[in-house]
């Protein structure tokens, strides 16, 4: 069933049509019998008033043209109307006929008046028969021709019966996407009203599971965060004090006991990351991203991460450069910088000491948001681009740090928010730094570019000065 | 220095404790947001340290409480909540740093001593970075004893970069701490500044890091 409407319709003016011919059939049965039960009383009868006329008034009758009349005496034609035949029309036996002659119907009462005396009295059946159809089927006509008015009306009337459905509907489509909120019960029918109150339960307890949800990640992000706090803080103290306690006395055992506490420390480092990660992975559902969309600026945005990174930059010696365009794009600017930050921590990790790592922005021809990370770093290989976006996959490390550790999830989760915004990632080499080239993209409805053409102009840092 | 640390957590609190008093750092730890005026009132700390998640008052409201009592204490917030929204949010409110657990102690250390240093300028008028020494109350800067000239707004940005020693300034950083000291300085010409003040300085002195901004090392 494609429309209710149109079923309806359809469904009820069949009905209408069928109930309608069986109806007509009906009464045209009925009203034809009829009319041969008044035709055969009136035969009948003067049939039966000529048999008790006289002999000589008998032979006196005049008939119009439709009727005939034969009065047979001993076996003889005592007499026949005009357009009667001079033969005996039918066999003597009282009683109704059917006579066919010469193309013409004749119903026909024959009466005996007396002992070898018949009365054979008839009339046109054929032009009966006409009239009478013609004045049922006159009867029965109008009833068709006003079926395509019956079908227009119903046509009508079942929409304004569906419209609280439409009602329903319109009210539900112009919702936004993350509006949960209750719909009205306003004079909803009795038919509609069960689905409007569980289409609320339904709402209240989507809501409630989607705060639930976002409780729990929070709470689970506290319980988390803050032992991993602790744990750091304590190793940091731990090792300040082994430093402290070495620089009194060198004693190699409190050295060996150092680089355990590091190697803890590694652990921890390596669990944080992890940690961090699934709770990312967790906390970017589509309704919390779809809920946050707003214009940001992708520079900024990309300053903020470098800001927030800039220690382990500075501590491996990298010289980090960001270029480009600016311009606002509608995202999710957290969901946004946990990318960025993820990109970036990457590239840091696979950057060795005093390498490069070049961040731009920029517009395409087809108008969508690129961001682009290149690295000096070994790189990956061509044959891994794919598989280095499932979780938990790892580029085997044969030619870098060995010490360089991650959970594998980074760049799942940098997919993950791509899929979230209908953006896309590459990977290939780097030309420029012969590292890895991470091209970023975000799809060009999600680009304001009035903002765009303004921003660029500001945003040029001497690029002619020299560092360090 | 006396640092407050609004930090619920008994182990994260004891730990954390323990390594800002091997810093030189006088630590006083309070568990409620409650507590933080009694605190701020008897002990007169020059850095608070402000956990988010407490369990009496949210943390963003006693920062409130703290500026609206026109007390300029710098508050750093160390938080498990680490949107962009929830540091907006506290930034907004008068958070002068904002910081997300689990935090890296030397990021921490680095960020208090950058508050510090403001207090200290506060109390000294003086800022010494390394072989550069600055006089905020003169308006002088030396560098190895060697007093340099230098103009005004030159000046202010080379405080800018000098009190947050150590992280990026961004131009629009830079610009909106310019505007704090009543002094307009527009985005484009702060490289221009810099530029110049590049020449005056040893070569080294202000690292661009191109596209983001400018620092100067903490030592």
């Amino acid at each position: 069933m494609k429309s209710i409407r149109a079923y309806l319709a359809a469904i009820l003016v069949s009905t209408i049509c069928i109930v309608n011919f069986v109806a007509a059939l009906n009464g045209y049965r009925n009203s034809t019998q009829l009319a041969d039960q008044a035709l055969d009383a009136r035969l009948s009868d003067t049939a039966n008033l000529i048999a008790r006329l006289s002999l000589d008034d008998a032979s006196n009758i005049v008939l119009n043209n439709d009727a005939i009349v034969q009065l047979w005496v001993s076996g003889a034609l005592q007499h026949a109307s005009i357009n009667a035949p001079q033969e005996q029309l039918t066999e003597f036996k009282t009683g109704m006929h059917l006579v066919n002659r010469q193309g013409i119907q004749w119903r026909v009462y024959v009466t005996q008046a007396a002992t070898e005396r018949w009365v054979i009295y008839g009339e046109r059946y054929d032009s009966y028969r006409k009239l009478i159809d013609s004045l049922v089927v006159g009867s029965i006509l109008p009833i068709v021709w006003v079926l395509p008015l019956i079908a227009l009306l119903i046509w009508l009337i079942i929409a304004v019966g569906l419209r609280p459905l439409r009602r329903l509907t319109e009210s539900l489509l112009r919702r936004g996407e993350n509006d949960l909120g209750a719909v009205l019960l306003d004079n909803y029918p009795a038919e509609l009203l069960p689905v409007v109150k569980s289409v609320n339960s339904l709402f209240a307890r989507l809501e409630q599971a989607l705060k639930r949800e976002r409780r729990f990640s929070a709470n689970a992000a506290h319980e988390l965060r803050t032992p991993i706090a602790v744990l750091k803080v304590s190793l940091h103290n731990h090792i300040k004090m082994l430093e402290e306690l070495s620089q009194n006395e060198s004693n190699g055992q409190l050295n060996t006991k150092k680089a355990s506490l590091v190697d803890l420390q590694d652990g921890v480092a390596r669990m944080e990351k992890s940690i961090e990660q699934i709770l990312a992975l967790h906390q970017l559902t589509p309704e919390n991203v779809r809920r946050t969309m707003k214009p940001c600026d992708l520079v900024g945005l990309t300053q903020e991460v470098i800001l927030g990174v800039y220690r382990s930059i500075q501590e491996k010696g990298i010289d980090v450069e960001l270029k480009g365009d600016s311009f606002e794009l509608t995202a999710d600017p957290n969901a946004l910088c946990v990318l960025i930050k993820n990109l970036l921590e990457n590239a840091i990790k696979y950057t060795p000491e005093n390498g490069a790592i070049l961040l731009s922005t920029k517009i395409d021809e087809k108008n969508n948001a690129l961001l682009i990370i290149e690295d000096s770093g070994p790189g990956i290989p061509a044959s891994s681009y794919q598989k280095v976006f499932d979780r938990f996959y790892r580029v085997a490390q044969d030619n870098s740090d060995s010490r360089v550790t991650g959970s594998g999830l980074g760049l799942s989760i940098v997919k993950h928010i791509l899929d979230l915004h209908d953006g896309a990632v590459s990977l290939s080499k780097s030309t420029e730094l012969g590292g890895l080239r991470v091209e970023v993209r975000l799809p060009a409805n999600s680009v304001d570019n009035k903002a765009a053409n303004e921003l660029t102009s500001s945003k040029n840092y001497d690029s002619g000065e020299q560092d360090d | 220095m006396k640092i407050l640390l609004v930090e619920d957590d008994y182990m994260l609190a004891k730990a954390l404790e323990g390594a800002l008093s091997n810093e030189g750092f006088k630590v006083i730890n309070v568990l409620n947001g409650g507590e933080v005026p009694a605190a701020i009132y008897e002990h007169e700390p020059d850095v608070a340290i402000l956990d988010l998640g407490l369990p009496d008052i949210d943390g963003v409201t006693v920062l409130q409480k703290i500026r609206e009592s026109k007390n300029a204490l710098p508050v750093l917030i160390l938080t498990a909540r680490d949107t962009v929204y929830d540091k907006v949010d506290a930034l907004d409110k008068g958070a002068d740093d904002y910081l997300a657990k689990p935090f890296d102690m030397q990021e921490l250390l680095a960020r208090i001593r950058v508050l510090a240093r403001r207090v200290g300028i506060t109390a000294s008028n003086m800022i010494n970075i390394g072989d550069l020494k600055m006089n905020t109350l003169d308006q002088t800067v030396c560098f190895q004893e060697q007093e340099m000239e230098i103009t005004k707004k030159e000046f202010l940005i080379l405080k800018s970069l000098m009190q947050s020693a150590g992280r990026v300034q961004t131009k629009e950083m830079i610009e909106r701490k310019l505007y704090d000291w009543s002094e307009e300085v527009n985005s484009n010409t702060i490289e221009v500044h810099i530029s110049n003040l590049r020449k005056k300085l040893p070569h080294a002195i202000i690292k661009t890091i191109r596209g983001v901004g400018y620092t100067i090392a903490a030592n």
